[in-house]
């Protein structure tokens, strides 16, 4: 789901290697290594930037917090990595990646070619991964001036379809991204009380997912009258006895995401929210009931569609989304959308959402699965609507 | 295609909805914000703790007299104000024979990156969206995602608001763009991504001129609610170095004490922030908080960049967990040494490669010259306020000369080889007399006993 953008990922950033080994890189390269033998491409460019870095920090670990970062992998040569930092900071770089040709650029085209004369590929054919879906106009013009021998292949899907599946060392992550989530969602219980703002509350979820390593920080709110409108960034709003407060929080630990979502209400909860949280809460459980490897992700949604029963909260559940795959993205496929022909597989993970408003009320329930075949696992648990302890 | 249409006056049902009115201290008021002229920074208080809530408490800043002038009320005073820079950008397509332009932005925010669209509309986008401006009148906005429409109303006094699924966003903007009177330009274009502009670019004239200068070229001086702003972004900076000397302990980890720095500014009206904070017996550069655990005779050196409203002011400090020794606080004097150079040098008219060669001197004159260049410094500030405006990075080769009200970071931030690396730096509006720094942070090597 769209979250406000911040000019720079600033929460704790380093590597933790007994959570995700050098191992588990190497493992990836070699699977990297295999797509690109069988694609008969000469190398493949890996691009990610500061909003959707998934691709370059699959295969390298390396997370841009500003801008961009673009791995080479040629398929008879040791990769490389540009990143768009200074010459200063390649040091500190350096520890976060466990390729050993990193280069910084300011100006990606300009390096890149150079980059690429280097390694004698200036003829080579090229598979693009994210470099369509994410690199600016400017740099592309620039890469394709510098390099007008090159053939370039759009290879995105299948690394995508490579990285759906999480093995073992990607779910340790993705749970402890959960438990941050989780411990900041619970904490907006127990601190919630008439007079506060919903900017108060933010700030206090956040500081719970930074003091737990987050690299980054999402939160959306609405508080009283808002919540009959949209959620968006925390403001000064000012929560009052009975009102409904709802939250989504998504927070990324060690570049994995996690997303939850819950409502908070400072009293008993209205005969209309009670309604509105019945019928988010059946569609959650339909889409999870159908969450199995082998189902289409347009079933999913008809069924979530075909719970909501309601025309205004179905709409606004549809513009915010029902949810999506999670993972080194926020977002990443499969999305659960209509018209999709796309079908789960094991391991996959998931987070599912109802947000929606009717009438002047709002609801957001969240949870996270694993898609398995004995029915999902939950990483992040929905309830709700919460009554806050004061 | 799910999308609504809104038309101001501002009066919708979505408005009346999104709870305006209902809101506390000074931050906001009708359709915009309650800027707080802050002649004054005033510490924030604390709320007393309650029990079992000592990780949970609250600070706010103490609300500010609102802005008064001429006898307008607050939102006229912003509404003016947008409006004059909107005057200023047509002006602009005026001499160049424009009737039309288009503004994209990708809705990735980015600290030296001047955006456009929150210029001319107030509104901070969390999407890719554009703003359509013709020669006369007012602009109209086109944003995604369609859900936050009713921020959007709140927002951004446009006359037009309208929002659709970023899915439907190219082909809506190149209807749009249909409509609008010839010549028209367009600027963003280089920040579109490959697939979009693969989209969009094909739907419009191909005749569409580029004009990513356009409004980026009016933008290095700052109007009254501008630097209001600043200022106000400023204060922020002042209390997250606060929350730094009070949380800051042996043995918390470098991300505990960000969180806790992150906390108090966002409680103070901070939506942003470019942070960066380490800590080290020798630090070589700045860089982002990691897992490392501060210990006894660390210097921790902070880079705090919070932003109010879209803009931002930066403030560099450095403190010492223990006593510093007699050799810290002599290089940080010289630190202060320049920059009390760098600020005497930054007089209106006068390039801005004046202040980097006025501190270079300063710091070279000590035996430092080797350290003043690449790899270990690289500028010796940079313009701030809204994006990384005129001046841009203050070097020996900078061109661009300073002018009345630009507002911008001066730093003499230094490697030195006894102490590492050692952080100063404030936030400064050029006026006539020279500069008057907006953070209020006062210049010394603060310390802190472990």
């Amino acid at each position: 789901m769209r979250t406000m953008h911040p000019v720079l990922k600033r929460g704790g950033l380093f590597w933790d290697r007994e959570l995700l080994p050098p191992a588990c890189y190497a493992q990836r390269f070699a699977r990297i290594k295999a797509l690109i033998d069988e694609s008969q491409d000469d190398a493949w460019l890996l691009y990610g930037d500061v909003e959707r870095y998934g691709h370059v920090a699959w295969f390298s670990n390396f997370l841009p917090r500003t801008r961009s970062a673009l791995a080479l992998v040629p398929r008879e040569d040791d990769p490389a990595i540009l990143l768009s930092v200074g010459q200063r900071d390649i040091p500190a770089a350096k520890t976060l990646t466990w390729i050993d040709d990193v280069r910084p650029f300011s100006k990606l085209g300009t390096q890149l070619c150079a980059l690429i004369k280097d390694k004698g590929l200036t003829r080579a054919c090229f598979g693009l991964v994210g470099v369509e879906e994410q690199l600016a106009l400017a740099d592309w013009t620039d890469i394709t001036a510098g390099l007008p021998d090159a053939r370039w292949e759009t290879r995105t899907e299948a690394v995508s379809r490579l990285r759906q599946s999480k093995d073992e060392w990607e779910l340790a992550a993705l749970r402890r991204s959960a438990a941050a989530v989780r411990a900041a969602l619970d904490l907006v219980a127990d601190i919630a009380r008439p007079g506060m703002t919903t900017r108060e509350l933010g700030a206090a979820a956040d500081r719970v997912l930074r003091c737990r390593a987050a690299e980054d920080v999402r939160i959306l709110i609405a508080g009283g009258a808002q919540c009959g409108a949209s959620l968006r960034p925390p403001d000064d709003q000012v929560v009052q006895a009975g009102d409904t407060i709802m939250v989504y929080v998504t927070g990324e630990v060690q570049r994995y995401w996690a997303e939850g979502a819950r409502t908070f209400t400072l009293g008993p909860a209205s005969p209309t929210l009670l309604v509105l949280a019945a019928r988010a809460a059946e569609a959650l459980a339909a889409m999870r009931r159908a969450a199995v490897p082998g189902a289409s992700v347009s079933d999913i949604w008809a069924r979530a569609n075909a719970a909501l029963d309601d025309p205004e909260l179905r709409a606004s559940a549809n513009a915010y989304g029902l949810g999506h795959g999670i993972g080194l993205d926020a977002e990443e496929a499969p999305f659960i959308t209509t018209g999709s022909n796309e079908l789960l597989v094991e391991g996959a993970t998931l987070a599912l959402r109802i947000i929606g408003h009717r009438a002047g009320h709002g609801i957001a329930l969240g949870e996270m699965i694993v898609v398995r075949a004995r029915g999902a696992d939950i990483l992040i648990e929905s309830s709700g609507p919460v009554l806050c302890a004061r | 295609m799910y999308e609504r249409v809104v038309t101001s006056p501002r009066s919708s049902a979505a408005c009346a909805a999104a709870g305006r009115g209902r809101v506390r201290g000074s931050h906001k008021l009708g359709h915009g914000v309650l800027l707080p002229l802050i002649p004054t920074f005033s510490p924030p208080r604390r709320k007393p703790p309650k029990r079992g809530e000592k990780e949970h408490t609250v600070l706010a800043l103490r609300p500010l007299a609102p802005m008064r002038i001429r006898g307008m009320t607050q939102a006229e005073i912003i509404t003016q104000d947008l409006a004059n820079r909107i005057a200023r950008v047509q002006a602009r397509m005026c001499e160049r024979g424009l009737k039309s332009l288009i503004v994209y932005f990708n809705g990735q925010h980015y600290m030296l990156r001047f955006n456009p669209l929150l210029y001319l509309s107030d509104y901070k986008t969390l999407g890719p969206s554009f703003l359509f401006l013709r020669h006369e009148g007012g602009p109209s906005l086109l944003i995604s995602p369609d859900w936050d429409l009713a921020r959007a109303v709140e927002e951004g006094p446009c006359a037009t608001i309208r929002a659709v699924p970023q899915e439907a966003l190219a082909t809506t903007a190149a209807e749009f763009a249909k409509t609008l009177p010839r010549p028209l330009a367009l600027s963003g274009r280089e920040h579109m991504t490959l697939n979009f502009s693969r989209q969009f670019l094909p739907l419009i004239d191909q005749d569409v001129r580029d004009a990513g200068d356009i409004v980026t070229d009016l933008v290095a001086t700052r109007t009254d609610i501008e630097l209001a702003r600043v200022t106000r972004a400023a204060a922020i900076a002042d209390e997250g170095f606060r929350a730094l000397r009070d949380a800051a302990r042996v043995g918390m980890r470098e991300y505990e004490l960000a969180a806790q720095v992150e906390h108090a500014m966002q409680c103070a009206g901070s939506d942003d922030n470019y942070g960066l904070l380490g800590a080290g017996s020798h630090n070589l550069a700045v860089r982002a908080p990691t897992d490392r655990r501060i210990e006894e005779g660390d210097l921790i050196i902070g880079e705090i960049t919070p932003c109010y409203r879209g803009y931002f002011a930066q403030l560099c400090r450095t403190l010492v967990l223990g006593t510093p020794s007699a050799l810290q606080l002599e290089k940080y004097d010289l630190l202060m040494r320049a920059e009390d150079a760098g600020f005497a040098a930054a007089l209106p008219g006068r390039p801005a490669s004046d202040i980097a060669r006025a501190v270079n001197g300063v710091i070279g004159a000590a035996g430092y010259a080797e350290y003043c260049r690449q790899p270990y410094m690289r500028t010796r500030g940079h313009g701030l306020g809204f994006g990384g405006v005129v001046p841009s990075d203050v070097t020996e080769s900078a061109g661009p000369a300073l002018a009345l009200n630009m507002t911008m970071v001066i730093h003499p931030n230094q490697y030195i080889p006894q102490t590492g690396y050692m952080m100063l730096g404030d936030t400064v509006v050029i006026e006539a007399g020279g500069p008057r720094a907006l953070t209020t942070t006062p210049r010394q090597l603060f310390s802190k006993k472990s």
